[in-house]
């Protein structure tokens, strides 16, 4: 069931064209990540969401109710949009402890002081930061912090929430544990999330569905497999996950049937090396990947690279192998 | 020979020359120090070296002198109630003016800025000026009074210590302005969002999140602002001395004519000690309070409060606001110096151009007031400019005992009043062997003193942006230490250093209690010459001249500090791996 719509949406910042004539949905329970580069507007559209920002053009409507409409010129303010949104940089007022923080948005419902003092412990024990309580801002570490925006944002009960690269200043093992707890909270709340990154590792760990950004417009949306296995373009086969590239004209009789102009994106674990493989080349490169080796072999007319678990292998040895499983792309 | 033991050769080298190499190193820091040393601290032990005697011996006399008297109480008493009055109304002009071009909907922002800058340009002594001009008895506004209701006079005393209180405020409440706008603008943006995403009103976030994070800022450019106003001189020497009463500044500047100078330095480390607490709580509780944000992220639409109908209240009372202050007294400082002679009547008849004519080129005392200062200026602040290079380089990046002694004793003078720095000099420089009263000198160490820590200001805040790295790269590849300060560190700081420079330079311009008190003939600056010749044969329609030049220099020079502090072109300063 469709819980949001952004029709048409356009963004500009001054002659700049941000977002460009974009729509999205999102489903009910859903966990939407948006993935692109730096710059690609993907932040602008989650702070257009929330109220932040007022777009130029087109509407949004959640829950059936119109959030914004240029044409009809509505525009509800952040306030009363219910949405939890998680910053970047946390956030948290630097003037009030951790406590404080998390019952700010109870506060500001009126609710009685048993009740915050109740919901407030019970969120800090959620986010496993009840003996920080009483802590300021600036005694926490960034995992800490980021944890307690987390809690302060579903303080206001969101019927949606926010996370804006949430994880950007985490280190790689609380960027783990991070994650799991924004997936258990988000099957405990049960309401849909829409997660802003660049880090296609975290994109992939957490996704129900993805959208790939590039220049203010969606150049993917699908399952995180589905992007993953059929890149539509180049550009989103570069961006996700390590690819081979190759030119269709350089693979060998059994893609005949190509067209001219198509690039094949081969993952390198989709390569296998056999004896009896179609193509030979020699290794110039290793690098070693922890769950595995990165082979770059050289062939007549191209480069691959091929995972490989195998400790066996040396510059310079010449191997034969077989590709597995590839993905048709058109050049344009 | 192996390439170990080569590599072995070099390091026992390396070390027979670890001793020569350190005193190099450190050569432009213990000279800086040295004459730091003379010029600051030097000054202020012999100040309280003479407190403690008299005929040669050690003694506390001067003190029980000082602090039986009545009229010290009285004075210090003066201080604090004028300082207090001028920072509640400071703090409610210029914070209220802040609150309402960073955080409402009120148009014509551009122009209440401009008003404010223009009103920060003028030098306070022209403040008072045209204070006396408006209301005094033979004044515009009695005039203009007179032009609406016949005969009518009122008996307003342009002087007196509630003058004195309102024009220090009008003075102030710029810098409170700018402090409150600063902190407003830079901070609030993303913890706002963060306030209306939990659902909370304007108002209310203006309440929980604005303000308090604002307060520090408020308190300590309060505490500030009262350092200040008990340091100031020359308003409360037009507005108050004529009328025989004293603040602690004209106390000290009544003391010097009486010759008395054990009296004279008592009550000096007075002043310097009332001021010093103030400014170090201001110190204190910025560095304690300040709540700093991480702004690298975007901060999304910037909101505003919606003023609604209130606006169109606000903008008459603006109005009024800045003709009263601003716009008046300019115009009748305009008009005193078109006139042949101050009180006659307002005609084309009456006017002439002729005050230019003198100011230019006739008045020999007037050309060589603008001439010293400038000369002082230029040779203090490109003087201050070294040794403040040097501190912050050595503060920065060769964290020892001397620098952090060097930092400390060059930001001393920016808690000492003008006043009371300008005595110490005095005290210093007055007898053999370092003999400057009387010569060109002793303005310079005295303005060079009163310079560096305003330069150090100025640097330090680009210097904390700087990566160590720089300099730590420049040292493996074997730059020598001035080449790391001249050709690498030099050119990071060249923004601070070019507005440092200027806004030390329109000091030397607008400064009168130094200049007044070491003055001698042949040395006079512009602020002697203005202040000198309004009792004289010149009058008031010449000090409107003079002042006019001073306030268009102020402004040019003030045009070109902001001209600097916006260029955003270079990119290093950003660059930080802290």
């Amino acid at each position: 069931m469709k819980i949001l719509q952004m029709n048409d949406l356009s963004i500009n910042y001054g002659e700049n064209t941000i977002i460009e004539h974009l729509n999205l949905t999102l489903n009910q329970d859903e966990l939407l990540v948006i993935l692109g580069p730096s710059g690609c507007g993907k932040s602008t559209l989650l702070y257009s969401l929330s109220g932040l920002l007022q777009p130029d053009h087109g509407e949004i409507i959640f829950d059936d109710a119109v959030l914004f409409s240029a044409v009809q010129k509505i525009n509800v303010p952040p306030e009363q949009r219910r949405m939890g949104f998680v910053f970047q940089d946390y956030s948290l007022w630097p003037h009030m402890s951790v406590f404080e923080n998390v019952a700010y948005p109870l506060r500001v419902q009126k609710h009685k002081k048993e009740v915050i003092e109740k919901r407030v412990t019970k969120l800090l024990e959620s986010v496993s930061l009840l003996h920080k309580r009483n802590s300021f801002p600036a005694e926490l570490s960034g995992g800490e912090k980021q944890r307690v925006a987390i809690a302060r944002a579903i303080a206001v009960e969101p019927m949606l929430m926010l996370l804006d690269e949430p994880l950007a200043n985490v280190d790689a093992v609380l960027k783990t544990q991070l994650l799991s707890l924004i997936s258990q909270l988000k099957t405990k709340l049960g309401i849909p999330m829409i997660y802003v990154t660049h880090d296609q590792k975290e994109a992939f760990e957490i996704a129900d569905r993805m959208i790939i950004m590039k220049d203010g417009k969606i150049v993917q949306e699908g399952t995180p497999q589905s992007i993953y296995r059929f890149p539509v373009n180049e550009f989103v086969a570069g961006f996700v996950g390590d690819n081979n590239l190759i030119d269709s004209v350089c693979l060998n009789k059994r893609m005949d049937c190509c067209r001219q102009k198509a690039l094949c994106t081969i993952r390198p674990e989709d390569i296998c090396i056999c004896e009896e493989g179609e193509y030979s080349g020699q290794i110039q490169k290793i690098t070693y990947k922890g769950n595995g080796y990165n082979l770059h072999v050289k062939t007549e007319n191209s480069c691959f690279v091929i995972c490989e678990r195998s400790e066996s292998y040396q510059v310079g040895d010449v191997v034969r192998f077989d590709l597995m499983r590839m993905h048709m792309l058109n050049k344009k | 020979m192996s390439r170990f033991s080569r590599a072995k050769n070099t390091v026992s080298k390396y070390c027979t020359k670890t001793k020569v190499n350190f005193a190099k190193q450190n050569l432009p820091l213990f000279l800086s120090l040295f004459i730091i040393l003379f010029f600051i601290g030097f000054p202020l032990i012999k100040i309280i070296i003479c407190s403690f005697q008299s005929d040669g011996h050690f003694s506390l006399e001067a003190y029980v002198k000082v602090f039986s008297n009545g009229s010290t109480y009285k004075a210090l008493g003066n201080t604090l109630i004028v300082s207090v009055g001028a920072l509640l109304l400071a703090w409610l002009v210029g914070g209220g003016l802040a609150f309402l071009t960073e955080k409402t909907d009120i148009g014509l922002k551009k122009f209440i800025r401009f008003f404010i800058f223009l009103e920060f340009c003028i030098p306070p002594y022209i403040f008072s000026v045209s204070w006396v001009q408006i209301t005094s008895r033979g004044g515009y506004l009695n005039r203009l009074i007179k032009l609406f209701s016949g005969d009518f006079q009122y008996t307003f005393s342009p002087y007196s210590l509630g003058a004195v209180m309102i024009v220090l405020a009008l003075h102030l409440s710029p810098l409170v302005f700018f402090g409150i706008s600063n902190v407003l603008r830079k901070n609030n943006e993303i913890l706002e969002n963060a306030g209306r995403m939990s659902g909370a009103s304007s108002f209310h976030i203006l309440k929980t999140i604005t303000l308090p994070l604002v307060f520090p800022a408020f308190l300590s450019t309060g505490l500030l602002i009262f350092s200040r106003a008990i340091a100031n001189f020359e308003i409360a020497a037009l507005l108050a001395m004529p009328v025989g009463k004293e603040v602690l500044t004209t106390k000290v500047y009544k003391a010097i004519s009486a010759l008395d100078l054990q009296t004279l330095s008592v009550l000096s480390l007075l002043l310097i000690a009332v001021s010093y607490v103030f400014y170090s709580l201001s110190e204190g509780w910025l560095k304690k309070h300040t709540f700093s944000v991480n702004r690298t992220q975007k901060t999304g639409k910037k909101h505003l409060v919606a003023l609604g109908k209130l606006k169109y209240i606000l903008y008459p009372v603006l109005f009024l606001y800045f003709t009263t202050i601003l716009i008046f007294p300019l115009i009748t400082l305009i008009l005193s110096s078109f006139m042949k002679r101050w009180g006659l009547q307002l005609s084309l008849h009456n006017m002439t151009f002729n005050n230019y004519f003198v100011v230019l080129f006739g008045n020999a005392l007037i050309r060589r007031g603008f001439f010293n200062s400038l000369f002082y200026g230029v040779v203090s602040a490109s003087l201050a400019t070294v040794f403040a290079l040097i501190t912050v380089f050595f503060y920065k990046h060769i964290k020892s005992r001397p620098s952090r002694l060097l930092m400390g004793i060059s930001g001393l003078p920016l808690s000492i009043p003008n006043i009371a720095l300008a005595i110490c000099a005095i005290f210093a420089w007055i007898n053999p062997p370092f003999k400057l009263y009387g010569t060109k000198w002793i303005f310079i160490v005295t303005y060079t003193a009163l310079f560096i820590p305003i330069m150090i200001e100025q640097m330090k805040g680009i210097a904390e942006n700087i990566s160590p790295a720089f300099d730590t790269s420049a040292r493996t590849l074997g730059i020598p230490i001035t080449g790391r300060i001249i050709k690498l560190f030099l050119p990071q700081l060249s923004r601070g250093l070019m507005t440092g420079w200027m806004l030390s330079f329109l000091i030397a311009l607008r400064e009168i209690p130094i200049s007044l008190l070491l003055t001698s003939k042949g040395n006079e600056t512009i602020g002697v010459v203005l202040f000198t010749i309004q009792s004289n044969s010149y009058g008031m329609e010449m000090t409107s001249t003079v002042a006019i030049f001073v306030i268009l220099i102020s402004v040019v020079g003030n045009l070109v500090i902001n001209k600097f502090i916006n260029k955003k072109s270079v990119a290093y300063e950003n660059i930080t791996d802290e």
